[in-house]
């Protein structure tokens, strides 16, 4: 992977990447490369690291060793080794997070339509007719009613919210987008609904994806690579049909054999 | 990549071929088993040239669908090497990374599983469309592409908007088949394309097959029915009960079948 940056598609390498607390180890041992419209599934139990790992990849924090790159038009960026300004700039606009509680990843306190223009606004787009034509166009993508567009969040449902967080996020066209559990506490057919709208995004929008889910389920429907991360550490990965048809590991086996088929 | 002197002359060679397995084994540890070690196959050996169409035949469990798996890249090899000539490039895919895999399915391999595993939800036409879209086709050819295949599969314009988890064996097999024959692939693997199909689909499968070789395809199959199977093959290759090692026939040794198309 030394010449990585030879491959104009790919979008995110890290290497070596490790986080540590005190005396413990959150993850460490992380390397890969992540390519243009792939979704890479980071699976495993609770407590394994993979929160701690996405947070270090998506700009949030800082890892103890390791770097971090981002790659865009040709130009490379160390994604610690920028200022705090372009940093924050970077996750603006290249960068999309989508938290496990929407209730924190979104503002409560202003309505939808001004969630999803936010990051457009910091942008400099100040055109208020733009704006509220993007956001109508965001929640008909997302399928929300758009005569929400002027509600506030905290009167919709936990689908909807995670619907609004991903427009939200989505607006400014960024290449990568990070999601943590994006379907916990769903029900099933909310879930279904939610990770349909992801595939056709993925597909539409050529996104990168980097998904943390602890239901192998979930990881499957989206993912075409999976990493398995056990105590903080990878312990297999392959094409997602390589793990589930022809697990390895004695944990990822074990993963494999409990989950539940329809 | 590195290239050493065997690997030249095997370059040299690969104009002629398509696929070259050298030594290949697979085997499956259970750790829930108490790390109990399945051998499926061991030390395979055998050349596939653009055209042939070689039958893999077997008693049930000698690794033959296995086989085919370990080449499409889902199931990983333990030793040995599966050369590709992958868009006039040698890969080993016993060795690709991921992505290059996705890109070897893509373009280069096709296969045929046993099983339809659709994703829940998705339309079939969105299926069967899936892989041009892949290959950058615009969309409205690619419609134009999957209905025809459909179409002459016989599935009906009222099932194209459904998700096919809820149709029938037969059409769920016609339904994988046509997300494969409506790309052109250089090799394709099918295991048992026509084992829950009537006779009338059955024979559409077999053009479609015929078509594809006469277009220069290469093929790996395993047929369930010897009738078929000697409609399609130029050669077959014995994968006996685990732990023999597998007898390539010569086609004297075999019933020469009648080419078609």
């Amino acid at each position: 992977m030394e010449n990585w940056g030879d491959d104009p598609a790919i979008v995110l390498y890290c290497k070596n990447l490790a986080r540590r607390f005190g005396s413990g180890t959150a993850f460490e041992e992380v390397s890969f490369a992540v390519r243009r419209g792939e979704v890479l599934g980071i699976v495993g139990e609770s407590g394994a690291g993979k929160s701690t790992l996405l947070n270090c990849l998506s700009g949030r924090l800082i890892p103890s060793h390791g770097v971090v790159y981002y790659q865009k038009n040709g130009t490379i960026k160390n994604l610690y080794g920028i200022g705090e300004r372009e940093r924050r700039r970077l996750l603006r606009t290249e960068i999309g997070v989508v938290v496990q509680n929407p209730r924190e990843g979104l503002r409560l306190n202003i309505s939808a339509g001004g969630n999803i223009s936010e990051k457009l606004m910091a942008e400099g787009i100040r055109n208020y007719g733009t704006l509220r034509r993007t956001a109508l166009e965001w929640l008909e993508r997302v399928e929300i009613d758009k005569s929400r567009i002027d509600d506030k969040p905290s009167t919709f449902s936990g689908g909807m919210l995670q619907r609004l967080q991903i427009a939200r996020n989505l607006v400014t066209k960024p290449k990568l987008l990070f999601l943590d559990e994006p379907t916990a506490g769903l029900d099933v057919s909310v879930q279904a609904r939610l990770l349909d709208l992801l595939r056709r995004l993925v597909q539409q929008l050529r996104l990168s994806v980097i998904m943390v889910s602890h239901d192998l389920a979930v990881a499957r429907v989206l993912s075409h690579r999976l990493f398995v991360m056990k105590e903080g550490k990878i312990v297999e990965s392959g094409l997602t049909d390589q793990i589930l048809d022809d697990p390895r590991h004695p944990y990822t086996q074990l993963l494999v054999a409990c989950r539940l088929q329809p | 990549m590195e290239r050493d002197l065997a690997s030249s002359s095997r370059l040299d060679e690969a104009c002629s071929w398509i696929l070259r397995v050298e030594g290949l084994s697979k085997s499956f540890v259970l750790h829930v088993k108490g790390k109990t070690k399945i051998s499926v196959f061991h030390d395979l050996n055998f050349t596939l040239r653009a055209g042939e169409s070689i039958g893999l035949v077997g008693p049930s469990g000698a690794g033959k669908s296995s086989l085919l798996k370990v080449i499409y890249g889902n199931y990983r090899a333990d030793g040995g090497h599966i050369w590709l000539q992958h868009k006039a490039e040698l890969i080993d895919i016993a060795g690709a990374p991921a992505h290059q895999i996705l890109e070897i399915r893509r373009w280069t391999i096709g296969y045929v599983s046993q099983f339809l595993r659709a994703i829940p939800r998705v339309p079939t036409l969105d299926i069967v469309m899936e892989p041009l879209l892949m290959r950058g086709i615009q969309q409205e050819e690619a419609r134009e592409k999957a209905v025809a295949i459909l179409q002459r599969l016989g599935i009906p314009e009222r099932l194209w908007d459904l998700s096919p988890t809820t149709f029938s064996g037969g059409e769920q097999q016609r339904v994988n088949i046509a997300r494969v024959f409506v790309a052109e692939y250089p090799l394709l693997l099918l295991d048992e394309p026509t084992a829950s199909l009537d006779p009338a689909n059955r024979d559409i499968v077999l053009e479609l097959i015929a078509e594809a070789r006469v277009k220069g395809a290469a093929i790996v199959g395993i047929y369930h029915d010897e009738s078929i199977q000697n409609a399609i093959i130029t050669r077959v290759l014995s994968m006996k009960a685990k732990g023999q090692n597998p007898l390539c026939l010569n086609p004297e040794k075999v019933v020469l079948p009648r080419l078609r198309g």
